[in-house]
């Protein structure tokens, strides 16, 4: 056999063996990079913009770790504890979240709860009655809440003061308030509200990460260039046998 | 990545249009005081069918004087609320609004040339009884313009 011939079709064993290795080897993180692409394109429509994942081992890839809450606000028998993402109300999330709480205060059978720029007021058992912003109170961000003049009392950094009863109509309260403090959380409380308090993370910011890689920290981009240039070799090394092929038949 | 996390979830910019009461003051003049819808199981089903979602809220809050009822609504873009205002008189829409818009695309939905398409617009099987053309780029947005002039009609048949 003529050497050429002999190492051309040399070549062509070993590269068609490797064409198949590296199939075998980026077929699947092709399958991932496709399927998550594909999904990521539709996140809107699939809720994953608005979904959030809190399994503990991918928050802690981001590096989030749960805080025990110690503090929170009590009202009439109501626990108020939060953190920046998440709201408890008597051992339930809620959906209204209040990072920065100020204060819990009980009227009639209404629980106001406030942070700066809300108000948000709640029935007993945690259902949402009104969820109040700075356009709809007689003050732009609020500095405090508590009880005074009869009702429920808010109050600016100037202390200028409005009481309400109802969270509809409000009025210049010139009394003294009792503001509403937070207080040491009773163990059973702190047990719940850390669990439910867990780090949350959106579900297209994480899928997102997955997807480029990131999600592995500094190295996982690499991971995934690595991918694409499999993907690239897979490509050229089988465009080269199909030209090869094809030039076989076209002169034999 | 966390850094990158915050940064893109706390992007949103308020542009308020006009304030609640500057509203208020313009549809009404001296504007009456605000009255309240409790969202029972009826409101809540229709208003489930109207927005696609339950209403996460207990009650909503209204204004009525002369024959008009104003409703000012909350409703997700894409990824921030949209607050508009509807005045509604004899079961049909007689002006809408946006008074904040959050989201970084589609505020052209605030154009009065676009919400203009909402006067006259009653419900009809649940929908709206003409249709609303869309803006290339503010597809979420329209789409929540259209969800809340829904809900706004479906709250105006429930209000005593």
């Amino acid at each position: 056999m003529n050497p050429d011939k002999h190492t051309r079709r040399r070549i062509g064993v070993v590269l068609h063996r490797w064409h198949r290795r590296l199939g075998v080897a980026a077929g699947l993180f092709l399958l991932w990079l496709a399927g998550s692409g594909i999904v990521l394109n539709h996140s809107a429509q699939l809720g994953l913009d608005r979904s959030t994942v809190s399994a503990q081992w991918i928050t802690q890839l981001y590096g989030l770790h749960a805080a025990i809450p110690e503090r929170g606000f009590l009202a009439a028998r109501h626990w108020l504890v939060g953190n920046e993402v998440q709201t408890v109300l008597d051992g339930r999330p809620l959906e209204t979240v209040l990072p920065g709480a100020l204060g819990l205060v009980a009227s009639g059978d209404l629980l106001f709860a406030a942070n700066a720029s809300t108000l948000a007021l709640f029935d007993a058992q945690g259902r949402l009655v009104e969820s109040l912003r700075d356009t709809d109170l007689p003050i732009a961000a609020i500095r405090r809440i508590g009880q005074g003049c009869d009702a429920v009392v808010i109050a600016n950094e100037q202390d200028h003061r409005f009481a309400s009863r109802d969270g509809l109509t409000w009025a210049p309260c010139a009394d003294a308030a009792v503001w509403s403090t937070s207080v040491a959380l009773p163990v059973a409380m702190q047990m719940r509200a850390t669990t439910l308090l867990r780090p949350r993370l959106p579900t297209e910011r994480v899928l997102l990460d997955a997807h480029s890689g990131h999600i592995l920290g500094r190295y996982g981009p690499f991971l995934v260039d690595t991918a694409g240039v499999l993907f690239i070799l897979i490509a050229l090394s089988g465009l080269w046998m199909f030209l090869r092929h094809h030039s076989r038949r076209g002169h034999p | 990545m966390l850094a990158a996390l915050l940064t893109c979830c706390a992007a949103s910019a308020d542009s308020v249009y006009q304030s609640r009461d500057d509203f208020l003051r313009e549809v009404f003049g001296a504007p009456p005081p605000p009255q309240v819808l409790w969202v029972d199981s009826s409101v809540q089903g229709a208003l489930k069918a109207a927005l696609g979602h339950p209403y996460g809220q207990a009650r909503v809050r209204y204004w009525r004087k002369d024959g008009k009822t104003a409703w000012i609504l909350d409703e997700l873009g894409k990824e921030y609320p949209i607050t508009a205002a509807f005045v509604l008189g004899k079961g049909a829409i007689d002006s809408a609004r946006v008074l904040v818009y959050r989201e970084t695309r589609g505020m052209e939905v605030r154009y009065p040339s676009f919400l203009r398409q909402y006067s006259g617009a009653r419900l009809q099987n649940g929908r709206l009884d003409r249709p609303i053309d869309g803006i290339s780029g503010a597809t979420l947005s329209v789409q929540a313009m259209d969800r809340m002039a829904r809900a706004a009609l479906v709250l105006d048949g429930h209000a005593p």
